[in-house]
């Protein structure tokens, strides 16, 4: 069937009763969560999983896609209007929106960080849609070796831009893939360091690492740093002024840069919102026509990152949905959603036409989760902010609980709620000594997957390692990892040779 | 770094690759002794997890002899630094504050299924409220008894999910709170 047929169709699943009551609960949370300093819509996905264990299969994912599509959005209401960023990835919005609410433009800058957010949706969406049965055409050509190397891909570059040391994020993601070797082996029914413990012979579930490492681990952490926020210094108005055409014709460059940027970085694994927001940014004050002036309180400073991280959002989701592959931390608890579900997300969800309308009718409720949060943006904002008033202790002890009930929800036991606290205290000391998250919780999820393709790429090819890189497209993606994990490497080097140069040229600097 | 609070400090700093090596050690001890019949030719289950036991051991020994070295004061010339500029650096966290929450969580759970859902629910988000340094008692007691019982109704009456009563009295009181949300 015809993509836009498929599309229609979609449109007609979503527009049903509990498909459109999911994704406006899960837009009101994305909402709240995103300008919450301390949640964030990771945060949002991993809270609202337990509720999604009673669910069908294509309202859960619409709900948790629409706190993801959201989360991206109303964070920057709080960093405009009161200069605190709800999420790392508003962080760039504060310094040219909040100059503008100084000036007494807020209401301009609320409109402009619309716009972006619209433009940026749906666009990436539609370019997304387009290609979504290509590439699922394209992934059924992987065989094991070309599996391997696009999880392989994916979790290098996850590492590579993971903020922190390399072999630091080495070690988080390898200890997350042995993490998913705890268990009885799929291929050899062997158990491996289990230490014959019944609750281990199982494995550890991933929903656990997640939860316990996103939700629990963030919680303790924001209760380490004191839960301190500024409270907002007085009432500022919500009331949103959108730009003229002429004026949205003059940053007609910044909107094509800034989209196309946020749909190709959405597509890399690891490249989340935050860093597709900051990169946008940076290339907008680099090669803008006034980036000169980039954060001094002008609109290109609010549209580059606005639209970026909101158009990074179906770049993420459907790579997710053709190859089965997340490449963040909220897609990471959709993979969890479909797997709960008993479906395993890749090229063969759109062989079967009940599978294929589940997977259209997720990217039609992606348009319709763009128009509704910029609608819901535009009239409710002002009821959404209160959340700011609740007591961020308050709010702490009530994610934890989230954390650990809904651990104990999905299979009636007291050790899953154990595990939640140990990947949650995993996750503390983690930040302490500077280890990133992602890739652990990644590793743990992708394990089985890299682990199952491996076996039987080597069981096929009696052992041959090479067949890895030999194979072209698997030898491509081996390639561009290695380009990947590489250059941060190449960039230090470059910077340390920079330093010792200015170091022997000018010694009394 | 150093004088900010909660970061890592001196031994601190190469202690975690110590730690890291000598678990993935063990680990790689464990994992040669694996029980499986596999054909000659062919990988066994223990071959992924050697693999990657192998990766964490060389990471950390490289990072740890590197900030060893480092630390000692030797220019670390030859030794690359791949760090990356991230927008992710945040404020380090109290871990005195962060092991007491963790500390409160144990014991939650240890009397979980003794004292039941409700009881120790509403002391655990207490005592999280107090650490979290809300201080006013009343209201921090009225918003945990009234958090919890929303649980209870959101966990028993929505998501069908059976919550521990607990033990002897706990398990009387569990069960006419239950009464009283209409949970029978």
């Amino acid at each position: 069937m015809h993509t836009l047929q498929l599309l229609l169709a979609g449109f007609a699943e979503v527009f049903k009763p509990l498909e459109l009551l999911m994704m406006f609960i899960g837009l009101l949370i994305g909402m709240a969560v995103s300008i919450m300093p301390g949640l964030g819509l990771v945060m949002g996905v991993v809270l609202a999983l337990p509720f999604t264990y009673g669910m069908a299969l294509a309202p859960s994912i619409i709900l948790l896609t629409a706190i993801y599509m959201s989360g991206t959005y109303a964070g920057c209401f709080t960093a405009i209007l009161y200069r605190i960023p709800g999420e790392p990835m508003d962080v760039p919005l504060l310094w040219d929106g909040h100059a503008m609410t100084q000036r007494g433009e807020a209401a301009k800058a609320l409109g402009w960080a619309l716009v972006a957010a619209l433009t940026g949706g749906l666009f990436s969406t539609a370019v997304m849609t387009t290609l979504a049965t290509p590439l699922s055409n394209f992934a059924l050509k992987f065989g094991a070796p070309e599996y391997f190397a696009a999880v392989f891909f994916g979790l290098t570059t996850v590492v590579a831009l993971a903020g922190t040391s390399i072999p630091n994020a080495l070690i988080s993601l390898f200890l997350g893939l042995l993490v998913a070797t705890i268990g009885t082996d799929s291929t050899y029914g062997t158990e491996r360091f289990t230490f014959n413990s019944p609750i281990l012979a199982n494995g550890v579930p991933y929903v656990m690492v997640l939860v316990g490492m996103y939700g629990f681990g963030e919680i303790l952490i924001k209760l380490g740093q004191s839960l301190h926020i500024e409270a907002p210094a007085a009432r500022a108005s919500t009331k949103t002024r959108f730009p003229s055409l002429r004026e949205l014709w003059e940053l007609r460059a910044t909107f094509v840069r800034s989209t196309l940027l946020g749909t190709i970085l959405g597509v890399v694994p690891g490249a989340g919102a935050t860093i597709t927001s900051f990169v946008s940014y940076a290339i907008e004050k680099q090669y803008g026509r006034r980036g000169d002036k980039i954060g001094t309180g002008i609109p290109e400073g609010i549209v580059a990152p606005q639209i970026a991280s909101t158009a990074s959002v179906a770049g993420h989701i459907v790579p997710l949905l053709t190859l089965g592959i997340p490449g963040s931390g909220a897609t990471a608890v959709i993979l969890a959603a479909f797997l709960l579900h008993g479906v395993q997300p890749g090229p063969f969800l759109f062989s079967n036409p009940e599978s294929t309308l589940v997977v259209y009718t997720i990217m039609a409720s992606m348009f319709v989760a763009v128009i509704g949060m910029c609608l819901m943006g535009f009239a409710w904002i002002h009821v959404v902010v209160k959340v700011l008033t609740i007591p961020q202790a308050v709010l702490a002890a009530i994610v934890i609980m989230f954390c650990l009930v809904g651990a104990f929800a999905d299979r009636n036991t007291v050790s899953d709620m154990w595990m939640i606290v140990i990947f949650g205290t995993l996750a503390a000391v983690f930040e302490r000594y500077k280890f990133p998250i992602s890739p652990m919780v990644l590793g743990a999820i992708l394990g089985p997957l890299a682990e199952d393709s491996y076996m039987r790429g080597m069981i096929t090819y009696h052992r041959d390692w090479t067949v890895f890189f030999t194979q072209p497209i698997a030898g491509s993606l081996m390639a561009l990892s290695i380009v990947s994990l590489s250059y941060p490497v190449v960039k230090a080097l470059l910077a340390r040779r920079r330093q010792t140069t200015a170091a022997v040229e000018y010694p009394d600097l | 770094m150093s004088e900010v609070r909660g970061a890592a400090t001196g031994v601190e700093r190469v202690l975690p690759y110590a730690m890291v090596f000598g678990v993935a050690a063990f680990l790689l001890y464990r994992a040669q002794h694996f029980e499986f019949t596999a054909p000659v030719d062919q990988v066994g289950p223990d071959s992924w997890p050697k693999l990657i036991l192998y990766m964490i051991m060389a990471t950390s020994a490289f990072e740890g002899a590197r900030r060893l070295l480092s630390a000692r004061g030797v220019r670390s010339g030859s030794a690359v630094v791949p760090t990356i500029e991230s927008p992710f650096e945040r404020e380090p966290a109290d871990m005195r504050v962060v092991f007491t929450c963790v500390a409160a969580s144990l014991v939650y759970l240890a009397l979980f299924e003794i004292v039941g859902f409700f009881l120790d629910t509403v002391v655990f988000v207490l005592s999280l409220i107090w650490i979290g340094g809300f201080r006013r008692f009343w209201t921090a007691l009225a918003i945990s008894t009234v958090t919890t019982l929303l649980f209870m109704l959101v966990f028993l009456r929505v998501i069908y999910v059976a919550l521990p009563i607990g033990t002897g009295p706990f398990e009387w009181l569990s069960t006419s709170l239950m009464r009283l949300l209409g949970v029978h």
